[in-house]
This record gives C-alpha cells, sequence and structure tokens, in this order.
C-alpha cells in the first residue's frame, strides 16, 4: 500500500497531462490561427482570448501552458521510472513548475475576474488542473518523505 | 482581412500603394458607435488591435455587442487609456466623420463589409483580384 500511495500521485499528474496539453492546446491553436473559441455559450471566452494579456510579446499564453502539461508527465513518469539520482532533481523541479504555473494561473484569473470582469471557462478549467498538477506534486512529495 | 498582411508587404511596405480605412456602420446605433470607438482607439495607435477585437466578439444585428459599456470593456481588454477613450468616445468627435464615410459608402452601393476600392473602382476581396487591381492600377512593370 505504501509503495501504491507513492506512486499514485505522480501517475495522477502524469494523467492530468492529457486534459492539461488538450485545452492549452485548443486555446492556443484557437488564438494563433484568429479562430473563434467555442465556449458553448459560457462566459465570454473572445474577450478574453483577444485581450492584452491572452499574450506575452506575441506568444499566447496557452502555450506555456502547454509546455507545462507536456513536461509535468515526463517528470512524473521521469520520478516513478527513472533512475535513484532523477529522485534529486525531478522532484523540486516539479514543485517549482507546479509552483511557477500556479502563481501565473491565480494572476490569470485575477486579470478574468476583475480587469476584464469576463470568465473563459477553458481558462477556468486549466487553472483548475493547474492547481490539481500543484495539489498532485505536494502530495507526492510527501509521501515519498513518508517511505 | 487575411490578405491584408500579404498586400501590405508587397505593395504598401514599399511604398507602391497607401491603405485607407473607412469603418462605415449600417447594422443600427451601436455599430456606428463601434466605428467611432475604432477611430478612439486609433488615437492611442490601436486600431488594428480594436478592429480584431470588434470581429471577434461581434453580435448579430441589434445585439448589445457593441453597446458603449461593451466597447469601453474592450478598451480595458486592451489595455488603453481608459480615461482618454472613454472622454473620445463620449465627445462623439468622429460621429459625424462615421456618418458621412457611412452615407459616401451607401451612395456607392456598399452594403457589407469589408468592401475594397482600388483607385476608386469596387473590387473582389480576395488575394488574387486585389493584387490584379493594384498592378493595373500601377500600370505596366509593376
Amino acid at each position: 500500500m505504501a509503495g501504491l500511495s507513492r506512486t499514485l500521485p505522480w501517475a495522477g499528474l502524469a494523467l492530468l497531462g492529457l486534459p492539461g496539453s488538450g485545452v492549452a492546446a485548443y486555446l492556443t491553436y484557437s488564438h494563433w490561427a484568429n479562430q473563434p473559441t467555442v465556449c458553448g455559450g459560457i462566459g465570454e471566452c473572445e474577450l478574453v482570448q483577444t485581450s492584452e494579456y491572452s499574450d506575452i510579446a506575441g506568444v499566447p499564453v496557452a502555450l506555456f501552458g502547454l509546455l507545462y502539461f507536456l513536461a509535468m508527465p515526463v517528470l512524473a513518469l521521469a520520478r516513478t521510472r527513472g533512475t535513484p539520482w532523477m529522485l534529486d532533481w525531478v522532484q523540486p523541479a516539479a514543485l517549482s513548475m507546479a509552483l511557477a504555473a500556479t502563481a501565473f494561473v491565480a494572476y490569470l484569473t485575477y486579470v478574468e475576474l476583475f480587469v476584464l470582469k469576463a470568465i473563459c471557462i477553458w481558462c477556468v478549467s486549466l487553472a483548475t488542473l493547474t492547481v490539481a498538477s500543484l495539489a498532485l506534486t505536494v502530495w507526492g512529495l510527501l509521501s515519498s518523505e513518508e517511505g | 482581412m487575411s490578405v491584408l498582411p500579404t498586400i501590405e508587404e508587397e505593395f504598401m511596405l514599399t511604398g507602391k500603394a497607401k491603405l485607407q480605412v473607412r469603418p462605415i456602420a449600417f447594422l443600427g446605433e451601436n455599430s456606428g458607435l463601434a466605428a467611432q470607438a475604432a477611430e478612439c482607439a486609433n488615437e492611442q495607435g490601436s486600431f488594428w488591435r480594436f478592429h480584431d477585437m470588434l470581429y471577434a466578439n461581434q453580435g448579430g444585428k441589434g445585439s448589445d455587442a457593441f453597446s458603449r459599456e461593451h466597447l469601453q470593456r474592450f478598451a480595458v481588454a486592451l489595455n488603453l487609456d481608459t480615461a482618454a477613450f472613454a472622454s473620445c468616445l463620449g465627445s462623439g468627435k468622429y460621429a459625424s466623420m462615421v456618418a458621412d464615410d457611412t452615407n459616401a459608402a451607401q451612395q456607392r452601393g456598399v452594403d457589407s463589409t469589408p468592401t475594397v476600392f482600388v483607385n476608386g473602382k469596387e473590387v473582389g476581396g480576395s488575394l488574387e483580384e486585389m493584387r490584379a487591381a493594384i498592378r493595373e492600377g500601377l500600370g505596366p512593370g509593376s
């Protein structure tokens, strides 16, 4: 059971990469291709996606999300399958990235709620997945220490 | 407007042609307000960004997508000087210009946007049609 609880958070983190990278890839594509973002009538995705805050120097912020959700599963797999020397840097790297990403999505969510006063449901989903990834990373670290 | 970057590169940046944009309004009161707002954004060097914002967030005819409140939100979203923008829009300083351009366009039979004229002659919106019309206007060897 101890082995399972040590592996479970990292497996969850790896799986989180699927919806995370999918949503981020869609937002990146719609931004770059100048295509309408389909939101099913929930919120105002277009206002958010065409706003000044949707890119940094021409690079869509969603692309950072895509890179994050591609990198985290790699780290998670490295943690569970990698050699012992990997443990020295994989866990701190994952925690640093998760903290930075969570801070970034917190800022973007603040912008949505209090500056733009508009919500993009895809962006909220991505923010939720990012917070979940931080929670799984912390869980993974704690269970490692317990082991 | 996806042909514009190519036209810009081939003819405008080389000094062979100039582009004039005339925002017109024929979808109701808010449409006129949106055209004025684009001119106000132009004062801050953000005409095309505001244009893209309007295009992405347009509603149907008679919708409130371009209400004064929403236009102000677009200015916030583009990080414009919102006080200057509100003052400009509130002053109505571009109202007569938009009305004049709209009347002039209607007299020329324009009933959709974008409608493109090259040297006063209406041309289709495809890249090839625009390119051919501009080359014709520039004369042989262009």
